[in-house]
C-alpha cells in the first residue's frame, strides 16, 4: 500500500494537469512549466563534423546529412576527407563524424549508443566503428560519456559487381541513446 | 469504485511509464548518401616469358630491351630476336591487365599509340603496327581481370649506327564496350 499510494498521487496530478489544459488558463501555465522541466531533463544526441571527416549538412543537430559524393574503385573519392580502400571484389568508402550526448538534467554520466539502418540494404554493407549495421539496432558504444564529442568511423562496402543500376547509395542511420 | 481505482492506477502507470521512456532515451538520424561511379583500370604486368618490367603492376611501366644487336651476343632475359634481310626485330610479351568495377561491360577495346614519331624504327603491339599518327586497335574484345599477353616488338634497320639509343613510349587506352 505504501508503494501504491505515491503512484496514485502522482498519477492523479498528471491527469489533473491534462484536464486543466482544456479548462483554465492558470492551469495551462502550470502544465507548460511542468513540460519544460521534462524537456530539460531529456537526454539528446547531436552530430558534428569531424576535423578529418566529411562536413555534415542540413537539419537539426540530431538530424544531419552525410554526403560522401562520387566514389569509384579506380578514381577513389572526389570529396574531401572521404577515403577509398581497394580490395579484391569490393572497395571501402569511409569517413569520420562526431557524436555527442547531452543530458539537461545532468543525471547521466554515460550512455549506451545503439545504431540501426533505416532501411535494409542488400547491395552495400554499412559498418560503424567496425560494427555491421542492420535494421535491428546494434550496440556501438556501451559506455559513451555524456558531454564530450566522440568520433566514429563510418565504412561502406561497395561490391565492384554492382553496376550503374545500383549506383545511388541512400540510407539513414538511426541512433538510439540510453543513459546507463 | 474498485474498478475505477484500478483503472486510475493502470492509467497512471502507463503515463509514468511513457514519461520515463521519453526522458531516458534519445534518438538521432544521420542520412548517408553517395554516388558510385563505374570505372575500369589498366595496369601492366611482367609476362613470365617476357622481359621483367620495372613498374610492374602499375599503369606506367618500363620495358627495357637492353643492348640489342642483329646477330650474336647476349640478350636480356625475355627478349626474342628475329633477324631479317635489312633489319632485325626484338620483342617481348607484356601482360595487360584491365579490371572493371561497377560496370556492366562484357569486354573492352584496347588501343595503342606511339608517343613520339619514329621515322627510323618500326613498332608494333600484338602484331598491329603502332605509330604516333593515330591510336591503333589492338583488340576489340579484351577480357577483363586477366593478364592478356601483348607482344611489343621493335624493328631496327641494319643501317642504324652502333650505340644508338632508342627510347619511346606507347600509350595504351582501354575503353569499356
Amino acid at each position: 500500500m505504501r508503494f501504491v499510494l505515491p503512484l496514485l498521487l502522482f498519477g492523479s496530478s498528471l491527469m489533473t494537469d491534462g484536464w486543466a489544459q482544456r479548462k483554465g488558463s492558470s492551469k495551462r501555465t502550470s502544465t507548460a512549466i511542468s513540460m519544460k522541466s521534462e524537456t530539460e531533463g531529456t537526454i539528446s544526441v547531436s552530430f558534428v563534423s569531424a576535423p578529418d571527416g566529411v562536413a555534415l549538412t542540413g537539419g537539426a543537430s540530431g538530424q544531419r546529412s552525410l554526403n560522401l559524393g562520387t566514389v569509384s574503385n579506380a578514381a577513389g573519392a572526389q570529396t574531401a576527407n572521404v577515403q577509398v580502400q581497394k580490395l579484391p571484389g569490393r572497395f571501402i568508402v569511409s569517413t569520420r563524424f562526431g557524436l555527442s550526448i547531452q543530458d539537461g538534467s545532468q543525471h547521466a554520466t554515460s550512455a549506451t549508443v545503439l545504431a540501426a539502418l533505416a532501411v535494409p540494404d542488400s547491395a552495400y554493407t554499412f559498418r560503424l566503428d567496425g560494427v555491421t549495421l542492420e535494421t535491428v539496432p546494434q550496440l556501438v558504444q556501451g559506455q559513451a560519456r555524456v558531454g564530450p564529442t566522440f568520433m566514429h568511423r563510418l565504412e561502406i562496402d561497395v561490391p565492384t559487381s554492382l553496376t550503374e543500376k545500383n549506383s545511388q547509395l541512400h540510407n539513414a542511420i538511426l541512433f538510439q541513446v540510453i543513459p546507463n | 469504485m474498485k474498478k475505477l481505482t484500478l483503472l486510475t492506477i493502470f492509467a497512471a502507470l502507463l503515463m509514468i511509464s511513457s514519461a520515463a521512456v521519453a526522458q531516458t532515451t534519445a534518438s538521432g538520424t544521420l542520412t548517408v548518401t553517395a554516388t558510385v561511379n563505374g570505372t575500369i583500370s589498366l595496369v601492366f604486368n611482367s609476362d613470365p616469358s617476357g622481359v621483367a618490367l620495372s613498374g610492374t603492376g602499375t599503369n606506367a611501366a618500363t620495358l627495357a630491351f637492353g643492348t640489342v644487336q642483329a646477330f650474336g651476343g647476349a640478350l636480356t632475359a625475355g627478349v626474342t630476336r628475329v633477324a631479317g634481310a635489312t633489319s632485325f626485330t626484338v620483342s617481348s610479351p607484356v601482360d595487360v591487365f584491365v579490371d572493371k568495377a561497377n560496370v556492366a561491360s562484357a569486354n573492352y577495346t584496347l588501343k595503342a599509340q606511339l608517343n613520339a614519331a619514329d621515322a627510323v624504327n618500326t613498332w608494333s603491339v600484338g602484331g598491329v603496327p603502332v605509330t604516333n599518327a593515330a591510336a591503333a586497335t589492338i583488340t576489340a574484345t579484351g577480357a577483363y581481370t586477366s593478364n592478356v599477353p601483348e607482344t611489343v616488338a621493335l624493328t631496327i634497320p641494319f643501317s642504324t649506327a652502333s650505340g644508338t639509343n632508342i627510347s619511346n613510349a606507347i600509350n595504351f587506352t582501354a575503353t569499356a564496350n
